[in-house]
């Protein structure tokens, strides 16, 4: 689950942008992180951990690409300008999927393993953002907006089961 | 085919001079072979195993060389070596692949040259190797040493986890050559069950009986050459693959080579018409469980009625991880093979029918990721009515002990 908060007031400091380029990589013929979100202007980079050919491209509006990725071998970073999801594939292993989301506001997070994510805010009203990429149109808030006073924490629970594919080589390559 | 392989031949040496990146694997697999004494078809014995003789023999060496060629193409090759049979190196696969990149979530792709088509679920791993069994299943044994497409195969094909579906599928059709004799060793062999492939130029030779072999009769070689165009026809397939997640696939297969069973060539090999439907289902109910299952229905016709047989063959499988047990470096693995071959035909001097079945007792230890040891012991039994020319009853009992070490690079 992706958390992205736009602050509708005006920040007394801009939070420091990360200089390092974010990682997409490719590990045992899937993406790593399965979900990865940074902000707009990031450069991301696209490693290569098999020991084999992938082809990477996307075609969603917010970024268009496609990288030839030899074995064991990081493409040049790609800026991530536009804010927006980019669903990510491999044209040689199909099964590939991958999602990069890309937002405006320097605030946002993911749920790790158990669930669970943590933001740090300056106090104000926020405008939020969910996204899940099995349940893209998920709404955790009541409301569009969220008014962040102290410290608060919230429990949500998605009605549903997300389970990974069971991995197994020897299905077609589709 | 010629073309088809000077085609490739043509493509993979231009490829040279380009700037290209490869991908090659090789694996080395030797047996330690303990078998029954019956002598094997390939030494035009009765026997329905491949090996000549107990000991060290080379069960594999296989070259895999895949080749991204320029935008969306790539090349592949697979070359065999074994230290049994008539051809003893040569290529099993070669061909062109084109996968173009679309926006579309169904997506084509288009294979030139020589290959499998892709109706085994056992067969999954590289050189068309069963990452379980050391021997394949009589129906897969039959595809290794008599089917490849030698021709152009299209297929489209959509991934269900890109649209958010668990159900993905390809559909897919085939024009070939080649493959006329394709049916002679059900025939005059029947089903057996093995490991051996058959490469390009290969002979597979099978017990000289004599309604066959005799000049007054048929007149045929006591060999085939499996992939020989003979009618200059071509021939065809066509199949379907449904996906759910990937917990659950079929695959449905219709071939028909299409062969005039009239024609013969001038080294006396006939073309076979030769048709047969393959249903494949592979269920993996646990990830530590794989169950599969083959069924192949189909029937071959040589000469005016001079052979008319009916063939049908049937496995189902399963291998089982002990991972859960702490060993998740050993695997477990067993087979049932069923297989009739119904001779329709009144032609008294080639009598084709033959039944049986066998079992298969499988188990792999991976020592390293490149070094696996595997050890398989098999019962085949069945009744061959062509015996009667060779021995007081038409009955056989085969048993077959392996011990592996399968080395990958």
């Amino acid at each position: 689950m992706v958390l992205t908060l736009t602050p509708n007031f005006t920040l007394a400091s801009t939070p420091q942008r990360e200089e390092e380029p974010a990682i997409m990589n490719q590990i045992d013929k899937q993406f790593a992180p399965h979900v990865l979100v940074v902000q707009s202007g990031t450069d991301i980079s696209f490693p290569n951990a098999d020991n084999l050919f992938h082809h990477v491209y996307s075609f969603s509006p917010t970024k268009q690409f496609e990288l030839k990725l030899y074995k064991e071998f990081t493409a040049e970073p790609l800026r991530f300008e536009q804010a927006g999801i980019v669903d990510i594939g491999c044209n040689i292993h199909d099964w590939m999927l991958g999602y990069i989301v890309v937002t405006d506001s320097p605030f946002f997070a993911k749920t790790d393993e158990e669930g669970v994510m943590n933001v740090s805010l300056p106090v104000g009203e926020y405008s939020v953002m969910t996204w899940h990429p099995q349940q893209p149109d998920v709404k955790l808030f009541n409301s569009a907006t969220l008014h962040i006073t102290n410290s608060q924490e919230y429990k949500f629970v998605l009605d549903a089961v997300f389970s990974d594919d069971d991995f197994d080589e020897g299905f077609g390559d589709y | 085919m010629r073309n088809v392989f000077a085609l490739t031949v043509c493509l993979l040496c231009t490829s040279l001079t380009l700037q290209v990146h490869g991908e090659t694997k090789a694996l080395v697999r030797t047996s330690f072979v303990a078998k029954d004494d019956s002598r094997s078809f390939q030494q035009m014995g009765a026997g329905h195993q491949r090996y000549e003789s107990n000991g060290i023999q080379l069960s594999h060496a296989v070259v895999i060389a895949d080749f991204m060629l320029a935008d969306s193409w790539s090349a592949v090759g697979v070359i065999n070596g074994y230290s049994d049979g008539e051809q003893k190196v040569g290529f099993s696969e070669l061909y062109l692949k084109y996968r173009p990149l679309v926006a579309s979530s169904i997506k084509p792709e288009v294979k030139i040259g020589a290959f499998f088509p892709a109706l085994s679920a056992e067969n999954t791993d590289a050189g068309w190797l069963s990452p379980h069994f050391l021997s394949n299943s009589a129906i897969n044994s039959w595809v290794g040493e008599e089917l490849r497409t030698g021709g152009i195969e299209v297929s489209l094909r959509q991934n269900g986890r890109q649209i958010r579906s668990h159900w993905s599928w390809k559909v897919l059709g085939s024009v070939f050559k080649g493959n006329d004799s394709t049916g002679t060793l059900l025939s005059w062999r029947g089903f057996a069950l093995h490991d051996r492939q058959s490469v390009y130029n290969d002979r597979v030779n099978f017990l000289p009986i004599p309604g066959v072999v005799d000049e007054d009769k048929l007149n045929a070689p006591a060999w085939t050459e499996p992939f020989r165009e003979i009618d200059n026809r071509f021939g065809y397939y066509v199949g379907a693959h449904l996906a759910y997640a990937r917990k659950a696939e079929l695959r449905y297969y219709y071939y028909d080579n299409n062969a005039d069973p009239n024609i013969v060539d001038p080294d006396r090999i006939y073309a076979w018409h030769t048709r047969f439907h393959s249903l494949t289902l592979r269920y993996l109910p646990r990830p530590e469980l794989t169950v599969f299952s083959q069924v192949l229905i189909g029937d071959t016709l040589m000469g005016e009625h001079i052979v008319d047989n009916d063939f049908s063959s049937a496995y189902i499988g399963a291998a089982y991880n002990l991972k859960q047990l702490g060993w998740e470096d050993l695997t477990l693995a067993m087979r049932g093979d069923w297989y009739q071959v119904v001779d329709n035909d009144d032609v008294m001097y080639d009598p084709n029918g033959s039944r049986g079945n066998a079992f298969t007792v499988s188990v792999r230890y991976d020592i390293t990721a490149y070094l696996s040891v595997s050890t398989e012991w098999q019962l085949n039994s069945g009744h061959q009515e062509n015996l009667r020319f060779f021995q007081s009853d038409e009955d056989y009992r085969e048993q077959l002990f392996q011990l592996a070490f399968t080395a990958t690079l």
